[in-house]
């Protein structure tokens, strides 16, 4: 009888263990279940080792226009499809990390299949409270290399996702030197102009010093130096 | 052990959380083990946790495991200040929400707003199901 009341309790704490890693609005993993992932990640030629970072586009504005509860239906949503489309098709690990922000970790042999998975998200119906709406998901990701640990890889995957949001919607773009050097135009520092000074997205590794323009109003910030 | 809540004169009932031994060990159980990180830990937690059996569920908790029960999932739950709460949950693959707000009593104490929030947002849940077919299908 002891025997089976401490089975039902360890698989009570199973659960629970599950859970704690569990995401509370998407069927996805939560960012405990990441931290644990990148240990592995890569480690060997069956693990994952591509990092793509997603977020929901315009989310405020989802929020400010459908009201926040619309806003987790969204995520929910969004969920639910990378479920379906990134987990049991490409066999891929996805984790929501924060607020509309996803983290998914895939091996190469899947990125055809994954690349084609992506454009579902052009356009993605949330059957929302009252009328449905549309929400468009972009991607940024990249290959494992050798010399960059997990959060550096995280880090550019965001920037590549921040090169896809100009390209349109539902679009993946993959990280490269270059994205790096033209995410600096999105920065706005100290300017003498509009004095803004406010930086709306800061790349790992960003030299400030490479700030030629004002991100607000397009002063050449190098001719006030 | 503490006694269920009851509700001031005047209100009207709703079905108090849940309270009894298994919630209280498998929090203890839980605690147990991440203090210890061991299944040691776990049964020590749980027998701790038994003895604080007859507290429940926060309302957030509650609402989840009897959702879960009747097939709604929770997305989110909202604590719109005091006395009023509102749960965003899936069914049927759309997704709706339920609201629910206190009489305002001044002498209602904090666990009898969480036991009759808790209370008539299952009622709610049951009205909504019993109609849920209707809407979906007008």
């Amino acid at each position: 009888m002891l025997k089976d009341a401490l089975d039902s309790l360890l698989k009570a704490v199973d659960e629970l263990e599950k859970a704690a890693r569990s995401d509370d609005k998407t069927p996805l993993n939560n960012s405990l279940a990441l931290s644990e992932a990148k240990e592995t990640f890569g480690i060997s030629e069956d693990n994952p080792n591509i990092v793509v970072f997603a977020d929901i586009n315009d989310f405020k504005f989802i929020n400010g226009k459908y009201g926040y509860a619309n806003g987790d239906a969204a995520i929910s949503q969004v969920g639910i499809k990378m479920q379906e489309l990134f987990v049991e098709n490409c066999k891929a690990q996805a984790f929501r990390q924060s607020g509309d922000e996803f983290v998914i970790l895939l091996h190469k042999d899947s990125l055809n299949e994954f690349r084609e998975c992506v454009n579902f998200f052009e356009s993605c119906f949330v059957p929302g409270i009252g009328s449905g709406f549309s929400v468009s998901v972009s991607f940024g990701y990249i290959v494992k290399v050798d010399e960059c640990d997990f959060e550096t890889l995280r880090a550019r995957a965001e920037t590549a996702c921040k090169q896809a949001k100009k390209q349109g919607r539902g679009v993946c773009v993959e990280w490269t030197e270059e994205i790096e050097e033209n995410a600096v135009e999105s920065f706005r520092k100290n300017c003498p102009n509009c004095k803004a000074v406010t930086t709306c997205y800061i790349p790992q590794n960003m030299n400030l010093d490479k700030v030629q323009f004002c991100a607000a109003c397009g002063k050449n910030l190098s001719e006030s130096n | 052990m503490n006694e269920t809540p009851k509700y001031p004169n005047g209100i009207e009932y709703r079905q108090p959380r849940p309270r009894g031994t298994m919630a209280g060990a498998i929090l203890g159980s839980l605690l147990g083990y991440a203090l210890t990180q061991n299944s040691g830990g776990t049964v020590a937690g749980g027998v701790v946790g038994g003895a604080f059996g007859n507290q429940p569920l926060s309302l957030h908790q509650a609402l989840r495991q009897k959702f879960n029960e009747k097939g709604l999932q929770i997305i989110n739950f909202y604590r719109l200040g005091r006395f009023a709460a509102k749960v965003l949950f899936l069914y049927q693959e759309k997704y709706w929400t339920l609201e629910s707000h206190v009489p305002q009593f001044p002498e209602m104490e904090i666990e009898q707003i969480e036991d009759w929030l808790y209370g008539d947002l299952v009622e709610q849940s049951e009205n909504f199901l019993n109609q849920a077919d209707l809407r979906l299908h007008p």
